[in-house]
């Protein structure tokens, strides 16, 4: 649970957008409102009364030619005698922080590293900082480990299906259906790798399905890159694909019930449950909802036999058939 | 007047003036300082505090020559973020690194963070995206103490069980498979001891907050990256024999399982692989149709697992 946001953080962050908006908008002359609305997050109505904010301010006596300009002539953004804010104040020493901390983790992955922009991007801010903060920053950076890799199976997938993503060829793969359990072979076109949730993901077409299709990286079987180009859907969004998955997985289908003894209490964590109720004898009861029933049974199994199959009847018979044919290999 | 505006002006009147203004004089210039005496001092104080925190240096030096008083100004050298003069690759990238620590938080801070230097939000090689959920106020709070080495204190909740409140001398951010934990010696325990910060269900409070300098020394030698397990099984671990079905067991290759022959002809392939952390194996066996073949403890246990949910569905 984060804690709210009192009304001085909301304060703090309008300053900061203030001081990193009269420069930008002084950067790019003719900028319009929707531009800059766009790269700063915000409203139209925001926008406006933040230059309505700048249009009293200025140095004293505040008389005329001591008062900044900022208005919207026609659709563009003006932004006049602001010759004090003509540069966007420095990096906090968090803001530096986390962008070093990132950039180091991001450039511990080979497909990123092989490019070499981001080592010499971060060698351009080291050398900005000041030697206080770059110092802090460095000796953070000896106390925080971030670690993207994974295993190194899936490193070495993730590096080629990252470079088939970049240079736009389709690709095809061996997949793991964790939800059936089966192996299947497909070509997919691969639009974007991201990390979501502690997995990396890959999102793009596939071939087999003949749809958007998510996979889990560290399921990837095999992967055989092709010389067969392929291009992203017009205006793609990362941002809409780059979702973690399961949500179709848990929207609607078969609700189910569970009950979880303490030490499997976590799954209510980690899935998106729909209730949850502590019974009298001190187990905990959630439902969650399924298209695939096969993997809510594969869940209890592995759960064994601390979580505890409620209801449907369906989901207790498949329990009880998956258990009956597991024991048997364990019967000699 | 305004808070934010009072801020605007200030910073404006320090930046613009050519040489240090007493609180006085600022108080005087600068609409909004109406207090006076001590409670004016703490209002510019805080002022000033707050500028600080978001980059902006407010100095302090003496008026004049004799040194009797002392008046504040903003260098516009110290102020500025010099240009960093990024080809366009080395945005994009930075662009990345950026949007991966303040992951989809839509913080105006993070945002003006971005534009500071001129980082396009939406740029960069879309190709690749990560996230480590850095920007939460939760985080900024530990790797705060973590940096000026202050102990702290926060309610955590171990899974399943009460929450309790913990006081610890954090030495460490560790961020694996997306999840961050902050280690460090707990004091209640005398151990060392992590945390995973996704339990902890109250803001990071300075059990010092007033005083300066660091509550504590990391022991020599520490080393974050080898606190929690990482990916690879170290040498001479124990090993595990294993039947899996096919599509199980070419997942297990990949991450060092070997088949100790062709499939048999039901389709199932023994292999033989590390331990490693018994109660993921046994999970992982249980959940793919996995028969623990060796060692037999683990079999017997895989068995009573199995016993014991065949008990619970057919009473």
């Amino acid at each position: 649970m984060s804690p709210q946001r009192g009304p001085d953080t909301s304060a703090a962050g309008r300053l900061q957008r203030l001081l990193a908006l009269v420069p930008w908008v002084l950067d790019h002359p003719g900028a319009t409102v929707d531009e800059v609305c766009e790269r700063f997050d915000m409203t139209r109505e925001t926008l406006i009364a933040d230059l309505e904010l700048l249009y009293v301010t200025g140095v004293p006596p505040y008389g005329p030619g001591d008062l900044m300009e900022a208005w919207v002539d026609g659709d563009k953004v003006h932004i006049g005698f602001a010759d004090w804010f003509a540069r966007a104040p420095r990096l906090t020493w968090r803001e530096a922080a986390g962008l070093y901390l990132a950039g180091r983790a991001l450039d511990a992955l080979p497909e990123v590293a092989e490019q070499g922009a981001l080592a010499r991007a971060l060698a351009k801010l080291e050398a900005v900082l000041p030697a206080d903060q770059l110092d802090r920053v460095h000796e953070l950076a000896g106390k925080v480990s971030v670690d993207l890799e994974g295993d190194p199976a899936e490193t070495t997938h993730r590096t080629e299906l990252a470079r088939a993503a970049a240079s736009g060829r389709r690709v095809e793969i061996e997949y793991w259906s964790g939800s059936r359990g089966e192996l299947t072979r497909r070509k997919v076109d691969p639009w974007m790798v991201f990390s979501a949730s502690g997995h990396w993901y890959l999102s793009g077409w596939c071939h087999k399905a003949v749809g958007e299709r998510l996979f889990r990286v560290d399921r990837v079987v095999s992967v055989r890159p092709t010389d067969e180009p392929f291009e992203r859907p017009a205006g793609f969004d990362p941002a809409a694909h780059g979702e973690p998955p399961g949500l179709e997985l848990f929207a609607g289908g078969l609700q189910c019930e569970l009950d979880l003894g303490h030490t499997v209490e976590w799954v209510a964590d980690y899935f998106p449950i729909l209730a949850s109720q502590r019974r009298p004898d001190g187990r905990l009861r959630v439902r969650l909802a399924t298209h695939q029933l096969s993997w809510l049974v594969r869940l209890v199994l592995r759960l064994a036999p601390d979580a505890e199959p409620v209801s449907p009847p369906e989901l207790r018979n498949a329990v009880a058939e998956a258990t009956r044919s597991a024991l048997a290999a364990y019967s000699s | 007047m305004r808070k934010v505006e009072r801020l605007v002006n200030l910073i404006a009147l320090l930046l613009d003036t050519r040489r240090p203004l007493t609180l006085d004089q600022v108080a005087e210039l600068v609409p909004g300082y109406e207090a006076s005496g001590e409670s004016l001092r703490r209002m510019f104080e805080r002022d000033k505090e707050e500028l600080r925190s978001l980059g902006v240096p407010v100095e302090r030096a003496p008026i004049d020559a004799w040194g009797s008083e002392e008046g504040y100004f903003i260098d516009p050298e110290a102020y500025g973020m010099p240009e960093l003069d990024l080809a366009p690759d080395e945005r994009a990238a930075l662009a990345l690194a950026a949007r991966a620590w303040s992951g989809a938080t839509r913080d105006p801070a993070a945002v003006a963070g971005l534009a500071k230097l001129d980082l396009d939000p939406g740029a960069g090689p879309d190709a690749l995206r990560a996230n480590l959920d850095g920007a939460s106020p939760l985080l900024a709070g530990l790797l705060e103490a973590v940096s000026g080495r202050k102990r702290i204190v926060f309610t955590y909740r171990p899974p399943g069980r009460t929450a309790t409140e913990r006081r610890l001398d954090p030495y460490a951010m560790v961020n694996r498979r997306g999840t961050w934990y902050v280690v460090g010696h707990d004091g209640d325990r005398d151990a060392l001891r992590s945390f995973r910060v996704s339990r902890i269900e109250s803001d990071i409070r300075k059990l010092r907050p007033t005083s300066r300098g660091a509550d504590f020394e990391v022991p020599a030698g520490f080393d974050p990256g080898k606190l929690l397990p990482t990916a690879g099984e170290p040498e001479g671990a124990p090993m595990a024999l294993v039947r899996a079905p096919r599509a199980a067991s070419r997942l297990a290759e990949l991450r060092g399982a070997a088949p100790t022959g062709p499939p048999r002809p039901d389709g199932l392939v023994t292999l033989r692989l590390p331990v490693g952390d018994r109660d993921g194996l046994l999970g992982w066996a249980l959940g793919n149709s996995v028969e623990i073949v060796e060692p037999a403890d683990l079999r017997a246990e895989a068995r009573r697992r199995l016993a014991g949910l065949r008990a619970v569905v057919e009473p």
